[in-house]
């Protein structure tokens, strides 16, 4: 009876396992996790001067502002966040992804940020104070959005780029999933301890 | 009979009062500088086809301007007819032939009302260099002189802030003592200078004496007692002349003279304790309308033709651009400035197009009433409060408003360009990281255009001599505020130079303002970017067995000067740093996280800008040092860094305990290091770091030295 109970537990365990899946490597079409949404802050126009995204199955390109310094009100010497570009996914799941960055401001990464929006938290991903060029590889758990950014302080002097690839998405286990895979380890380590004790 | 004729007297008078109202008719209705003296001009020594004058400006500040607004205390200092009017001296280096000029005029702001040095301050290829006086507290270095047309300092005359019926204002003052022993009086002093303002009375019941036994780097007093009013005096003695001695002479005509403020102890000065008196005072200064002396001395240099009685300005017509420039206390002028809005002038122009506030990470004190702008942010004294950095930015953490250094230009298109360079030393007593990452320490703040900002790792402050000495003597002192009596600090003097990135720095800003050309990118650590850490990081970190580092140095009591926020009192402006502070001593309501840059494996710092001794070290160079005696014993050693040579071969680090390589392990032999030396040099200048000629002569410096020479 009680054997029988384990392995029920147990396949309910590796059912829960199986229902985590690695359900995204794409930014659009079916397998890309919901709608990667487009916009802006502030008033930066999505144009060639106020920044631009686009998006292929394997890649992201965000290129951040570079308006004059109309372009974006308040930009001069504006608050973060006034004038960014961003591209956001509405869905729960640990994002992983490789990140490359490289800016044509004259003033280098300081003024023109990359990061991301996790459950709309930015974090800072570029090197203010580091190369022109930049890059390296990450993994978030969001669970309402994730989303990446560029801001362009002072939207002038040059725009930033970013590119995303290798996104890999997986989905945040639900806490009922938690419970199951819980009591099934429970049961799993249950029956080796009856084991041992009829060994 | 001709017209000629009937002109006499009467007839010129009216012709020259009319001239004289239509000449008015013309002028700008602002105020501005209306005479300049030139008091000597003589040949620059050791530069030629230069000359250097000598000279005095005389302006008003009219208290009804808008521009003149943000200047604390000014409806205090003025005249009758509502102008505040000053005396500022000036030293002007010019090409002798000014055809000869490039163009370029560098406002250079006194630090401490002290002269300008030459070296290296790239004079020679036209530049015009003008300084002129901003401290207005008239005591010490900027004390002025009884004949005003002597001396070489740069001195400010500004009014006392009066009341109504003509007293002068009076309020209190915190002024402290350290490291002083013995029967004799001692003076009060702020910086090395004495505190500017006198008692308004002799009368001890009205002032407060305090002791403390201990205190930490991160604020935690230990107070003694209270010395009794009856035991103290404001007064000069001696063993001769003892308690309670020769008493204080409080008239403001003996100043500056009289000053320091002398106190007399009943029963001596202990070295062992601190001394701390809060007294009403009287004198204070306004000293804010000196930030707009510098201001318009600097607008008609640059843009007038002559003052108002047909003096020439020796300059006119040949500035096409400017940029002020001050070091330490006065690049914290610089920032100060550009925060007041002080770089348009009253006529609505921009003061200057550039400006590089050097090794300075804060605001100076220099527009509130009592104000000690000599101070360098010791205990209780203000010079962090408010914005810092360039881009507006929450300051949520104090409950200040979102602001920026910039946000009063970039109401009005005034804000210059910036370049601003500091290294470690900065970071560990001078509150720099705060600019960085704002009052919450978790977010890199960006920069916005035209700002560029460079670090030098591992320097001392100002930077240290530079060469490629493995074993040098040179030790180092604690400055500050009778910080340790000027004993020598436990580490040897940081030679790591920041002398080479200013020559960078100084050629990119005359580029830029001149020809638009681009300086090098910002280099800094960042917290993004993971050079960017706790101190307890250094702590955890540094290498072990290092020779006479005390590691108790890494305890949060003794590391690193975090910003205080304190609670003024309802008086005080904590935003703009102006009005009055009435809580004396001030309590400490919160304390504001600093970061500090990562450190390698050899206790060196990572990120900012490539040097090439931070490439190719000889030793740790640290911005930090400890006080080896005094009241701060084993505590960080203010502003001044360190220098912890390397072995020079694995058994010899063995035998220490030191777990650093060894001069061998890295290098081999000289030639080895000379490679090393070679390949950092080609490096940074590479990436636009080091100009060709400082590359060449580190090179060969390098070749020359002694390092792993058998």
């Amino acid at each position: 009876m009680l054997h029988t109970m384990n392995k029920t537990l147990t396949s309910l365990l590796l059912g829960a396992a199986c229902t985590v899946p690695a359900y995204a490597t794409d930014f659009v079409g079916a397998g890309a996790p919901g709608t990667l949404a487009i916009s802006t802050t502030g008033d930066l126009a999505l144009d060639a001067a106020g920044g631009s995204a686009s998006a292929t199955a394997s890649t992201l390109v965000l290129v951040g502002g570079d308006a004059d310094p109309t372009g974006c009100a308040g930009s001069n010497y504006s608050v973060l966040g006034l004038c960014q570009i961003q591209a956001v996914f509405t869905a729960p799941g640990n994002y992983g992804f490789s990140w490359g960055y490289t800016t044509a401001d004259g003033g280098g990464p300081a003024g023109d940020m990359f990061g991301v929006l996790v459950d709309g938290r930015a974090v800072t991903l570029s090197d203010l104070g580091g190369a022109v060029a930049q890059g390296g590889s990450v993994q978030f758990t969001a669970n309402t959005s994730f989303g990446w950014y560029v801001n362009c302080t002072d939207c002038t002097g040059g725009a930033a780029t970013a590119t995303i690839t290798g996104l890999s998405v997986t989905a945040v286990p639900e806490p009922a999933s938690w419970a199951l895979m819980l009591a099934g380890a429970c049961g799993v380590a249950g029956r080796a301890w009856r084991r041992r004790l009829t060994a | 009979m001709n017209h000629r004729a009937f002109r006499g007297p009467g007839t010129r008078l009216v012709l020259t009062l009319m001239a004289a109202a239509c000449a008015a008719a013309t002028l700008p209705a602002q105020a501005r500088v209306t005479k300049i003296v030139i008091d000597s001009t003589v040949a620059t020594t050791g530069l030629t086809g230069y000359q250097t004058l000598r000279g005095r400006a005389f302006g008003e500040l009219d208290g009804a301007d808008v521009h003149n607004a943000v200047i604390n205390d000014l409806s205090l200092g003025l005249d009758p007819d509502g102008k505040l009017r000053y005396e500022a001296a000036f030293t002007l280096y010019k090409p002798t032939d000014m055809s000869q000029a490039s163009g370029l005029l560098w406002h250079d702001v006194p630090n401490r009302g002290g002269t300008i040095s030459f070296t290296g301050v790239g004079l020679g290829n036209g530049d015009v260099l003008l300084a002129s006086a901003w401290q207005g507290d008239n005591a010490g270095a900027t004390a002025v002189p009884t004949n005003h047309t002597t001396g070489s300092n740069h001195w400010l005359v500004v009014p006392m802030a009066k009341n109504a019926d003509g007293s002068l204002v009076t309020g209190n003052v915190l002024a402290r003592i350290v490291n002083r022993s013995g029967v004799a009086s001692q003076g009060l002093y702020i910086g090395g200078n004495p505190v500017p303002y006198l008692p308004a009375t002799l009368d001890t019941t009205q002032a407060t004496l305090t002791t403390h036994t201990h205190e930490t780097s991160d604020g935690v007093v230990t107070v003694g007692s209270v010395i009794p009013s009856t035991d103290w005096a404001y007064a000069t003695c001696s063993a001769a002349n003892p308690f309670p001695g020769t008493p204080q002479n409080i008239a403001t005509t003996a100043l500056p003279a009289s000053l320091p403020v002398q106190i007399c102890l009943k029963n001596g000065f202990d070295a062992n304790l601190l001394y701390q008196l809060v007294y009403p005072a009287k004198g204070a200064y306004v000293l804010g309308a000196g930030i707009a002396a510098f201001r318009d001395v600097g607008s008609f240099f640059k843009y007038s033709a002559t003052d108002d009685f047909g003096t020439a300005n020796p300059i006119a017509g040949k500035i096409t651009a400017s940029s002020m420039r001050g070091s330490s206390q006065s690049g914290n002028f610089t920032r100060q400035f550009i925060y007041m809005g002080m770089n348009q002038d009253e006529a609505g122009r921009m003061v200057h197009n550039g400006a590089w506030p050097q090794i300075a990470g804060r605001r100076v004190v220099a527009n509130m009433r009592w104000g000690q702008p000599d101070g360098v942010l010791e205990l209780y004294q203000t010079g962090s409060e408010g914005a810092q950095w360039w881009t507006d930015f929450p300051d949520a953490a104090r409950g200040n408003p979102t602001k920026s250094i910039f946000s009063r230009c970039n109401l009005n298109g005034t804000c210059p360009k910036v370049i601003e360079h500091f290294g470690s030393a900065e970071v560990y007593a001078l509150k720099m990281t705060m600019e960085w990452v704002g009052t919450s320490a978790n977010t890199d703040i960006p920069l916005t255009r035209n700002v560029r900002r460079y670090y030098v790792p591992s320097t001392t402050h100002g930077g240290g001599t530079g060469g490629f000495t493995h074993q040098p003597t040179t030790t180092a002192s604690c400055p500050g505020n009778n910080y340790n009596a000027g004993a020598a600090a436990t580490l040897l003097a940081n030679p790591m130079p920041s002398a080479q990135m200013v020559n960078v720095i100084r050629s990119a800003m005359r580029e830029w303002l001149l020809h638009g050309t681009l300086p090098p990118v910002s280099r800094y650590p960042t917290l993004a970017g993971g050079n960017l850490v706790d101190p307890a990081f250094i702590g955890a970190n540094f290498p072990a067995g290092v020779p006479g580092v005390d590691y108790n140095v890494f305890k949060t009591e003794n590391f690193m000067f975090p910003v205080f926020d304190y609670d003024w009192g309802p008086q005080f402006n904590k935003s703009d740093a102006t009005g009055v502070a009435t809580n004396l001593p001030p309590p400490i309501t919160r304390v504001i996280p600093m970061k500090v840059p990562r450190i390698d494996a050899d206790g060196n710092e990572m990120g900012g800008v490539p040097t090439v001794l931070n490439m190719a070290p000889l030793g740790t160079y640290t911005g930090w040092n400890i006080s080896n005696t005094g009241f701060h014993k084993g505590q960080v050693c203010n502003y001044v860094g360190g220098y912890i040579p390397f072995a020079k071969t694995l058994a010899e680090r063995q035998a220490t305990g030191d777990t650093r390589r060894s001069l061998q392990e890295r290098y081999v032999n000289h030639a080895g290091y000379v490679t090393a030396v070679t390949n950092a040099a080609n490096s940074a200048f590479a990436q636009g770091y080091l100009l060709a000629a400082d590359r060449d002569a580190l090179i060969a410096a390098a070749s020359a030295s002694t390092v792993l020479v058998p």
